[in-house]
This record gives C-alpha cells, sequence and structure tokens, in this order.
C-alpha cells in the first residue's frame, strides 16, 4: 500500500462514514466517490468528532440550492489560505496589498450574518461591495470609493468583473488605473472574456480556480498554466470521455475535521502536464472546461446577481429541509423563472415563499424533473439574462 | 529581536493588548486566542516577518502549534537567524 492511501486512511479512520470499512480499501480508487447530496444528508457521519478550541464553520455558496456546512481546524484552515498567498506572491501580491472585491454578506463576530453597502477592514487593506444592490447609483458610489482606496489587486468573480467594465463603459469612466492585477474566481473564465477583460482594462488576469470545500485546487501560474494546489489537494478526472474530459473529484489533503474524499465537484475538465518554467519541473494542469458562470438581472431599477436567488434559495431551503435540489432563473419577456428541481409534493409552500421573499409581480415558477442547466461555452448558468445576451 | 518581533505581532492583530503588562507572561500569548488573528493576519504576520528578519518560512514545515504561540515564534526566529 502506497503511503499516499495510508495517509488517507489514517486521517478516515477518524470518520463515522468509513470507519467500519477502512481496512477494506487496498487502492485509493476504491474509495467511494461523494457528492454534495451525499455528504449534505450525512453530514455529521463526515466530520472529525475529536474537538480542538479552534474550528472554523464555512457554508459553500449553495449554487445547487444545497449550501454545505464545511468545517476545519482553524491550524489547517490557515495553512490551506497560507498555501494561496504563497501562490499569489508568485504574481508580486502579499496579504499587503489593498484590494478590492465584492460580497454578498459579512459574518459579524456574533457569527451573524449581514451585508454592509461598503466594508473596510479594519487594517485598511481591503474593501468590499455589497452585490446585492448594484444599481448605478451605487456603482457610482463603489466607483469613487475603489478611486478613494487606491487598491492595487481585484479579487472578484467574472460576472462581476464583467458588469464592473459595463457600468465604466456606459458612463465612459476609465478604469481605476492604481489596479494592476484582477484574481478572477468562482466561475469559469473562457479564453474570449480573459482576453476582452485584459484589454478594456490593461490589467493582468489571474485566475483561480477553487471551492469553498477545498479552498484553492488550481491557480494560474506566471507559466500561464493553471496548476494544481498539489500541497492543499489531489485532483481526479472521473467519468472521463474519450478525449479524457470528465467531471473534476478532489480530496483535501489539509482538512483533518471534514477530510472530504474523492468529492465530485460536478465541474468538468481535463488534467494535462507541462514543464513549468517559472518551477522548473513537470506539473499538473487542471483545464477547465464547464463551471458555473451567471447573469445579472435587471428588474424595475433593480440589479440582482447569483448570490442573491442563492441567498433566497438557501433560505427557503434551510427553513423547509431542503427541498430544492437544484435551481435556475431564468429572466425574459420581464418573466421571472424559477425552475426547481424538487418534489411535487413541495411546490406550493415553495411557492408562497418565493413570493414572500421577492416581491415581483411577474414570477413563473416550473418544477422540473431533473437539473436542467443550460450549458453554454462550458458555462453552467444558473442565472439567466435572456433580455441582454446581445450585450 | 523580541521587542521587533512583538511590534509585528501587535501590528496585526485585530485585538488590542497591552503587551508591557504581559511581559513576563509572554510564554502564554496565543496568536489566535489571546489576539484573534485569522489566517489573513498570520499571512500579514508572516512576509512581514521575513522582510524584517531576512529569514523564509515554509508553510509546509510551520508548525502552527509553534508559530500559534508567541515565545514559540520568538524561539523560531532565533533559530532561523
Amino acid at each position: 500500500m502506497d503511503t499516499f492511501l495510508i495517509k488517507i486512511k489514517e486521517r478516515l479512520s477518524n470518520i463515522e462514514f468509513y470507519r467500519d470499512r477502512i481496512d477494506l480499501y487496498n487502492y485509493f480508487e476504491e474509495l467511494p466517490i461523494l457528492d454534495k447530496y451525499d455528504v449534505k444528508t450525512n453530514l455529521s457521519k463526515f466530520i472529525n468528532q475529536n474537538k480542538e478550541k479552534n474550528e472554523i464553520n464555512d457554508y459553500t455558496s449553495g449554487s445547487t440550492g444545497m449550501p454545505l456546512n464545511i468545517k476545519w481546524y482553524k491550524s489547517d484552515y490557515m495553512r490551506s489560505i497560507l498555501y494561496t498567498w504563497e501562490l499569489r506572491k508568485k504574481h508580486n501580491i502579499t496579504p499587503l496589498d489593498r484590494f478590492c472585491t465584492f460580497h454578498s454578506y459579512i459574518y459579524d463576530k456574533d457569527k451573524k450574518m449581514y451585508s454592509p453597502k461598503i466594508f473596510i477592514d479594519k487594517f485598511e487593506i481591503s474593501i468590499s461591495f455589497s452585490k446585492l444592490n448594484l444599481s448605478f447609483d451605487n456603482m457610482e458610489l463603489y466607483y469613487q470609493k475603489i478611486l478613494d482606496f487606491k487598491p492595487i489587486w481585484m479579487y472578484i468573480t467574472p460576472s462581476i468583473f464583467d458588469y464592473l467594465i459595463y457600468f465604466l463603459d456606459t458612463k465612459n469612466l476609465p478604469f481605476p488605473d492604481t489596479i494592476k492585477i484582477v484574481e478572477l474566481t468562482g466561475e469559469i473564465l473562457t479564453d474570449e472574456k480573459r482576453l476582452f477583460f485584459e484589454q478594456r482594462t490593461n490589467t493582468k488576469i489571474i485566475n483561480h480556480y477553487g471551492s469553498r470545500e477545498f479552498n484553492s485546487i488550481s491557480y494560474e501560474c506566471p507559466c500561464g498554466k493553471m496548476h494544481i494546489v498539489e500541497k492543499n489537494v489531489f485532483v481526479e478526472i472521473i467519468n472521463k470521455n474519450s478525449e479524457d474530459i470528465g467531471n473534476i473529484c478532489v480530496t483535501t489533503l489539509l482538512n483533518n475535521k471534514m477530510p472530504l474524499t474523492r468529492y465530485n465537484l460536478k465541474d468538468k475538465g481535463k488534467i494535462t502536464s507541462s514543464f513549468c518554467e517559472i518551477e522548473k519541473k513537470i506539473k499538473q494542469n487542471i483545464d477547465i472546461l464547464e463551471a458555473s458562470a451567471n447573469d445579472i438581472i435587471t428588474i424595475d431599477g433593480k440589479y440582482y446577481d447569483y448570490s442573491f436567488f442563492s441567498y433566497l434559495i438557501n433560505k427557503i431551503n434551510e427553513d423547509n429541509r431542503f427541498p430544492i435540489k437544484s435551481f435556475q432563473v431564468i429572466f425574459e419577456n420581464n418573466n421571472i423563472c424559477f425552475n426547481l428541481f424538487m418534489e411535487k409534493k413541495y411546490y406550493e409552500l415553495v411557492s408562497q415563499q418565493i413570493k414572500m421573499l421577492f416581491h415581483y409581480d411577474k414570477i413563473i415558477i416550473n418544477l422540473i424533473s431533473e437539473p436542467n442547466l443550460i450549458i453554454n461555452n462550458g458555462k453552467i448558468k444558473y442565472v439567466i439574462n435572456r433580455e441582454t445576451l446581445n450585450k | 529581536m523580541k521587542e521587533r518581533i512583538i511590534k509585528i505581532v501587535k501590528k496585526h492583530s485585530p485585538k488590542k493588548i497591552d503587551f508591557s503588562k504581559l511581559d513576563n507572561e509572554l510564554i502564554k500569548i496565543n496568536l489566535i486566542d489571546d489576539l484573534d488573528y485569522d489566517s489573513v493576519n498570520l499571512a500579514r504576520l508572516i512576509i512581514d516577518l521575513e522582510d524584517e528578519f531576512e529569514i523564509i518560512f515554509d508553510v509546509n514545515e510551520l508548525e502552527f502549534e509553534n508559530i500559534i504561540n508567541l515565545n514559540s515564534l520568538i524561539l523560531m526566529i532565533e533559530g532561523k537567524k
């Protein structure tokens, strides 16, 4: 048995889901493949019950309608984040450099969620703007604050960055010239979009593929390749087609509190190898070919992005034992259509709650028999605005 | 050296502590419990310490039990010099 498997088994022996059958696995590939639903519905069985004084609770964004509670020992989490900072350092970004970002919610000291319009950290190194109201009035305020704050880099999703550029172009404003680097994360970045961003903003674009479950999974090296963050995760491609493209399946190498192993993220990609001129060795890379990307919807002068709908669906799920397994929102002909994958018996309840939480008179709620996400050019869209597709 | 390290540790701590009163209890100060450090604070601390003392921390080799304790942090930096 190789040392990798021995280490994995040692970690999993503390986890109820594996404990009774851990000796049966002679090869890593014999360990079961999991997905978010498996873990969500058996959460306690995937958590190491040994308590440490400092633990971290985090939640996935809930893009499938199911936010997952992720637990870490704080020391493991810190190490994992420090690896990401090591990678940023290659691009001359340090944790002392001012940056700006966008948030949906922030947790206060009492772990309560809130969404301040603008949040500046105590050390005045980061400034963050609420994604929940992206009206042009707010964007003007945000823009002015960015100019005043003078960040040198940005941490942002491609869809929000695209929207920021749309705002600047509409108002004929220049991109803030202090920002030299933009790290894009959370959604797929196509080559076409990347070129547009680089040319329009004259910044260096860095692509970062990660998830709340694992932190960084792959990160763009100055050599241009998306190297797997091999100190943090082990990555496999499963359900491969003839071109070796399949689902991205990840195993944490650091999280001892909740050691997700062979966890299918459901994004699609391919693993390649290349010689890295920066590190002077062969590195493994992930080409991400299918992952989420979303539109922003404009209704009555208000702007709603993916995080708003995700929050709405998550709230209904949290209050009602997770009836919605997957969702997609489509805006077309002034109708806002929720396509929900859930059992029929929840239809009335969920419909009522959506209308209670989202005040708009042209809401259509459809039940779908299976998650049927529209995939276009590798983008899995949870929020689609058909009114602005030609923007 | 101790004073220079404490100055940097204080700089990145979200929580204010009167270090002068704790001089004899230095060994007990914990970056997480007493000073409320999170991973970004720690990343900032590391980079400032690297610059100040011209040393390199290898994240892979960091023993968090040590770096989280101020006295051990001081010993570790002294060992690297």
